[in-house]
């Protein structure tokens, strides 16, 4: 009798252990297929050399010596860093900015917060298209607003700026709402009180939403920088990285070298070092910013 | 009484299970499967005229079956079959880009066809074919590795109401880079500092009109499978004369990509512009003016690089597939009455010598004259610049060309520095 009571227990027990590895088991089979098995396959080719009508060869870190070398991947780095800078900063503060109004007593609120997050529900392709005609130096509604002829999207200067004003512009009515959804768990009891003290709009949003929704904020910023540096297809589609790569980013270069000129080890390798810096990146924000972050 | 019952459904059960076995079976092993990698949308017209052809030759031959797979471009047809190659399931078939042999034959992927091409008749087959478009880039090392299946060249598209407007002969078009000039500067509009119309405009950055340009100023890009030779004087020539149109006579429309080219003609904010034949139709449904194709002007001589798609066969898959493969590229490019059928339905240039001669083809020409122009040019063209690395080197001679028309640097600087990197490419390729 106390035996079998026992081995109850312990089936038990190990059902309890085991049940949740096993409703675990058909995500992780995907998971390792699809992004573990990929992620370290990437590792290792990294470490060949890899023609397409070539055999492999071992050739250890030489791949990461020809691309640390290579002029072209240092220009895209540098472009990756102005465009994240500047697309991450323009796009999170104007996010916050209206988000603080919408979160008023307004009349038509719905209406303004649905405007905002419109352009993130266009695909982007078809929002590509929509402002490469924007941007037409003959046909587009901006040189015939300023009665110029700016050759917006082939031009060394402008090319860079006109895909971040498209990003800020597809991706701000996301964040729009994700500061939204913060702004409208704060307790509005803090800024009855405040109120009561005297605070004007600056001083509550200085003194308590800006601190009360630093994790809203902090998880924001990290999605954008990471949008930021995911950002391939507006570059495919409007300037495929012209002129002469003054507006080529790491992705869409990383996808030339794979799939316009089959350089799969270089490909790799770039992956490889993309893989590493984002990883320390998000490493370093969460390790840095954790503590000074208020989590309701 | 009810264990029967349960005996009988289970037999018929199993009945129906041996009975789809076999019509799948069956039909599998009577059937050869063919997949058709083919470089456009499905929804498009062109998609749809494929899949009727297609269907055509599947009901013609019971024992093969040919499913097309439509892939959004020449980019991205290259890129599905080269990820068919590399992950080992090769297509049995597929059409892609006329710049890409050398590097599937250098891959292994492709099969050599000439023996099939030996069998169908050896020498009268081919000269069934337009020559031109016969040899376009078709051949590795004198071995037919391909066959030609969509073709195209570059014309001159101009509008001839404004050739009017501005006291130009309508009815003769500049033949030469200096008549080009000349035209391009009196059809251009300029009003209070903003060019409302300009005389001329293509993609500068697409090396295919840039090609031209060396040629027919008596130069050459390259020499060989493995030689480039951009710092050529008449290929630096070609390039300064493209900067003077954009810089010092402004007379150029800068559309590098080339994505609005067709519809700045159309709108009128352009008078002329080097295009693929394969606008011709889209210009001919929206033009609302009297409009003109001509060869592109010439300098020393005439020249057009042909472009658009060859077929392959593949080379790791069944015998039978092989054959089977090869009686579909056949029947495609060589039966006159759908060749013709296909040339009329897509625009591109007809393949067979018969196919021009026919009186489905007479007739069109007469009724659109302006697809003559292609036929008449094919005489002074020739295949596209094929080396090796072949897609990374296009780049870089179209981001040297970026440079120049920016006027970030003269074309010998640029051109000498997109040198260095493509003789540092080849050397290790090679």
């Amino acid at each position: 009798m106390v035996k079998n009571s026992q081995k109850v227990k312990r089936t038990k027990l190990t059902k309890s252990v085991i049940r949740p590895y096993l409703y675990l088991i058909p995500l992780f089979t995907f998971l390792i297929v699809f992004t573990y098995y990929p992620i370290a396959r990437m590792f290792y080719l990294s470490l060949f050399q890899w023609g397409i009508g070539s055999k492999k060869v071992f050739i250890g870190i030489e791949n990461y010596i020809t691309v640390s070398t290579t002029p072209l991947f240092w220009q895209v780095v540098r472009n990756n860093i102005v465009f994240s800078f500047g697309s991450v900063f323009i796009s999170v503060s104007l996010a916050l900015f209206l988000a603080v109004l919408a979160n008023k007593n307004l009349k038509f609120k719905g209406f303004y917060q649905s405007l905002l997050f419109y352009p993130h529900i266009i695909p982007l392709a078809v929002g590509a298209l929509i402002w490469i005609w924007l941007f037409n130096p003959r046909q587009g509604l901006f040189n015939h607003l300023l009665g110029a002829e700016v050759n917006w999207l082939n031009s060394f200067e402008l090319a860079l700026p006109s895909l971040m004003v498209v990003q800020i512009w597809a991706n701000m009515g996301y964040y729009f709402l994700l500061f939204l959804a913060g702004l409208q768990n704060l307790p509005a009891s803090l800024y009855e009180v405040a109120e009561l003290d005297g605070a004007n709009s600056w001083q509550k949003f200085r003194h308590l939403t800006f601190p009360l929704i630093s994790s809203t904020t902090f998880f924001v910023i990290l999605l954008a920088i990471i949008h930021s540096i995911q950002s391939v297809d507006l570059v495919y589609l409007m300037t495929e990285g012209g002129p002469a790569n003054s507006s080529n980013l790491i992705i869409y270069y990383l996808y030339t070298e794979a799939f316009r000129w089959w350089h799969l080890d270089i490909a790799s390798t770039i992956s490889s070092i993309l893989f590493i810096v984002l990883l320390l990146l998000t490493a370093l924000y969460f390790i840095l910013l954790e503590r000074k972050v208020y989590y309701a | 009484m009810r264990k029967i019952i349960k005996v009988l459904s289970f037999l018929k059960v199993i009945v129906a299970v041996v009975l789809v076995v076999f019509v799948v079976v069956g039909s599998g092993f009577a059937q050869t499967n063919l997949n058709f990698v083919y470089p456009v949308e499905a929804a498009g017209r062109l998609g749809q005229l494929i899949d009727g052809l297609v269907g055509e030759f599947n009901q013609q031959h019971p024992d093969i079956r040919v499913t097309p797979i439509f892939a959004g471009g020449y980019v991205p047809a290259l890129e599905r079959v080269q990820m068919m190659v590399l992950g080992g399931n090769p297509p049995d078939i597929a059409v892609v880009g006329n710049d890409y042999t050398l590097m599937l034959v250098d891959m292994d992927a492709l099969l050599p066809l000439d023996d099939f091409i030996a069998e169908a008749g050896g020498k009268s087959f081919l000269d069934r074919f337009v020559p031109a478009l016969l040899t376009n880039n078709s051949r590795v090392e004198g071995t037919f590795y391909a066959m030609p299946f969509q073709c195209s060249t570059a014309v001159l598209y101009y509008n001839k109401d404004l050739f009017t407007e501005v006291g130009l002969d309508p009815n003769s078009p500049p033949e030469t880079w200096f008549e080009l000039s000349v035209a391009a500067a009196k059809l251009t509009d300029m009003e209070g500092g903003v060019t409302k119309r300009y005389g001329i405009e293509y993609q500068v950055s697409n090396i295919w009109y840039f090609m031209a340009l060396v040629w027919q100023n008596g130069g050459e890009l390259a020499r060989g499978l493995g030689e480039v030779t951009l710092t050529d004087e008449k290929a630096i020539e070609a390039a300064q004369f493209w900067s003077d149109l954009l810089n010092k006579w402004k007379v150029l429309a800068f559309e590098p990509k080339g994505s609005v080219v067709v519809q700045d003609l159309i709108a009128g904010k352009t008078a002329m512009t080097y295009n693929s034949t394969g606008s011709l139709s889209s210009v001919r449904d929206a033009a609302r003016f009297n409009w003109g194709t001509a060869f592109l002007p010439g300098r020393e001589k005439f020249a057009v690089p042909i472009g658009g798609g060859l077929i392959s066969i593949y080379k790791d898959i069944p015998k039978k597939n092989q054959e089977a493969a090869w009686e579909f590229v056949k029947w495609f490019t060589s039966t006159t009455e759908i060749a013709t059928r296909w040339s009329l339905g897509s625009g591109y240039l007809a393949l067979l010598e018969e196919s021009w001669n026919s009186s489905q083809m007479q007739e069109y020409l007469k009724e659109f004259p302006q697809a003559l122009t292609a036929k008449n040019q094919l005489r002074y063209a020739r295949p596209q610049m094929m080396v090796y690395e072949n897609s990374q080197i296009r780049t870089i001679i179209s981001e040297a060309l970026d440079t120049v028309m920016l006027q970030k640097a003269t074309p010998g600087q640029a051109f000498e520095k997109a040198q260095r990197q493509i003789d540092q490419i080849l050397k290790k390729s090679g």
